[in-house]
């Protein structure tokens, strides 16, 4: 590429985004993969049917727990191999991608949503709101999250749409203390004090000045929570709580395929747990480089 | 014998409520204003100055608590509601801080900041709002202002940060500015030019100035009158040159002598024995008697008020100074 169509994608770029990307055009490998191994995981989301070689469902009992491709006794159309019940493990994965995706970020966009709406409000407003809301999420640390989990499926029932809700009520206590913490700080910072003297609006003071400068720190708490979530889906999935088959996740899979790994078929957890691992990674990357974009004193 | 004043603080009650008992920060704070007037409140640290103007802007927050009047324009602040208590805010009365690179927000540019002024007061824009905002940029004296709209804060330095601030605050063309130690975190050339700035918008704008400051050069060069705070109160008030020539407190007179002067030859400089009372319990009777080289038995049993003395100045003590 000629550098004078170089210079003006970066320039179109800065348009779009209103940010020098400095960090990506100076090449930084390690975001690149993950920025890379991420868009493969949402494309296997999207068009999960065109990408896959077999139903995800389809059984056939005589070619079961099939190793992959490269061993022994590896079957060339079924590249890695197949679980207790002749299902394709690729085509599973692929499929699988677009549930845990959507479970995930689904869970992870409402809890961060009402965790950092509660807690801004808590630690700009202080009084006996801040004490209630508090109170209420020591009173949920205390419980185990999967007792807690256990006890709402029990009550409004398993289904996917359950299991996002119930992701969603374990994770608001981690950004509603992140963002109170933040808030508690932010609002005693003499900005917010000249604002307030430059008769700024409460609201337009929270959601201009404390929401953006707590922002960064939300975002890389985040990438780091989407780990736990799917981790949370899989539990819940291996005691049945979880997505119900036939829809098919990668937590299902790992808690599904525990058994024949130990009569040494590896492969049936291995590639869930891949996925899952290679997903959790590039997010937790492209966060983190995120933070430093989105932050202007890290620019130069 | 003049206009009316600008701005009226009279028996002006701050307390915080603290698990020892409630710290009285304030305690029947009084003095005035007049139109495009510079005064210097001065005090040392924890001497009410920072709190009383927070409370004339109605910004003391819970369980902070505040009560006297406040007449500003004719208008009684205490009255006012939230709403218009908050139009005033930014628009006729506006307030700048200490520290001026912890005073913007980081994560906006210089512009954006400025506009939010006039988001928070549409009345005041006229035409585009970017215009409108180097406007504000070149009345504080920072070159080149259209491109540096588009600079964060961070790369500002103390004293261009400070213009910001000031030329924000000025957007509304305020009636009354509130500084407070607007330099004490710049370094001395940097001082020269802040205040040389307001003073020329005090001459351009009309606008009064309250200074809040521990720096009586500062005072001595900028206003024209001087309130001296001792432990939450008024304890002197006087035009800035009889104050110099003579000042009627002791304690004026002790900030007076621990000041190095040009052309006084001595070998040290006076200091004030003793610390501020605690405004928790504070002394029967005269607040600075524990430390006054004047006081007598009166001053530890009944408690001065604030007299006038006739041409323009006031003294709380029991035995003021005479001329020297």
């Amino acid at each position: 590429m000629s550098a004078p169509i170089a210079s003006s994608q970066a320039a179109l770029v800065r348009e779009l985004t209103g940010r020098r990307l400095s960090r990506f055009r100076s090449g930084d490998l390690l975001v690149l993969i993950a920025f890379l191994m991420l868009a493969a995981i949402v494309v296997c989301a999207l068009i999960p049917a065109t990408l896959a070689p077999h139903p995800p469902n389809q059984q056939e009992i005589t070619m079961r727990l099939l190793p992959p491709t490269w061993m022994a006794r590896g079957d060339s159309a079924h590249p890695l191999g197949t679980d207790q019940l002749g299902r394709d493990l690729l085509s599973r994965v692929i499929h699988g991608a677009r549930i845990s995706l959507i479970v995930g970020l689904s869970a992870l966009i409402i809890s961060g949503f009402i965790g950092v709406a509660i807690g801004l409000l808590a630690g700009y407003y202080r009084g006996w709101l801040d004490d209630w809301i508090m109170r209420l999420a020591d009173v949920q640390l205390a419980i185990p999250y999967v007792l807690l989990a256990i006890a709402i499926i029990a009550v409004i029932g398993p289904s996917n749409l359950n299991v996002v809700l119930v992701l969603a009520v374990n994770g608001w206590v981690v950004y509603a203390r992140l963002a109170r913490g933040q808030a508690l700080s932010l609002r005693e910072q003499e900005f917010i004090q000249a604002y307030r003297a430059l008769g700024a609006r409460d609201w337009r003071i929270v959601l201009q000045h404390i929401l953006p400068n707590l922002l960064s720190a939300v975002i890389v708490v985040a990438s780091l929570e989407l780990a736990g979530i799917i981790t949370l889906e899989s539990s819940l999935s291996f005691l049945g709580l979880g997505i119900q088959p036939p829809t098919v996740s990668w937590g299902y899979m790992l808690a599904d395929g525990r058994t024949y790994q130990l009569g040494g078929a590896w492969w049936v957890v291995t590639f869930p747990g891949l996925a899952i691992t290679a997903t959790i990674l590039s997010i937790n990357v492209l966060g983190d480089w995120l933070r430093d974009v989105l932050d202007p004193r890290l620019k130069i | 014998m003049r206009e009316p004043p600008l701005l009226e603080v009279e028996d002006l009650r701050v307390e915080f409520p603290t698990p020892k008992g409630s710290v009285r920060a304030a305690d029947g704070v009084s003095f005035r204003v007049w139109p495009s007037e510079i005064v210097g409140l001065v005090g040392e640290s924890g001497c009410g100055k920072s709190v009383t103007t927070l409370a004339l802007m109605r910004l003391v927050r819970p369980p902070g608590r505040f009560s006297g009047r406040i007449v500003f324009k004719g208008r009684n602040l205490m009255a006012l509601s939230e709403h218009e208590m908050r139009l005033l805010r930014g628009g006729e009365m506006a307030m700048i801080f200490q520290n001026p690179m912890t005073a913007l927000d980081p994560v906006f540019t210089v512009g954006d900041q400025i506009a939010e002024v006039f988001q928070s007061h549409p009345q005041l824009r006229t035409g585009d709002v970017r215009t409108a905002a180097a406007a504000v940029l070149e009345q504080v004296r920072i070159p080149n202002p259209r491109a540096q709209l588009n600079a964060y804060p961070h790369q500002f330095s103390g004293g261009m940060a400070q213009r910001v601030m000031i030329g924000m605050g000025l957007a509304g063309r305020p009636s009354l500015l509130i500084a407070d130690e607007p330099t004490t975190a710049l370094d001395v050339s940097v001082q020269a030019q802040i205040l040389d700035l307001l003073r020329a918008i005090r001459e351009k704008l009309h606008t009064a100035v309250i200074l809040i400051t521990h720096d009586l050069a500062i005072t001595a060069q900028l206003c024209d009158r001087i309130v001296v705070m001792y432990a939450g109160q008024v304890v002197e008030a006087s035009p800035t040159r009889e104050l110099f020539r003579a000042p009627r407190h002791p304690y004026t007179r002790g900030l007076l002598d621990s000041m190095p002067r040009l052309g006084h030859k001595r070998a040290r400089l006076e200091q004030i024995p003793g610390q501020p009372p605690d405004l928790r319990a504070l002394p029967v009777g005269c607040r600075f008697a524990p430390r006054c080289p004047r006081a007598e038995e009166r001053c530890r049993t009944e408690e001065p008020v604030l007299v006038s003395s006739g041409d323009g100045r006031y003294v709380r003590c029991h035995f003021p100074l005479e001329a020297r």
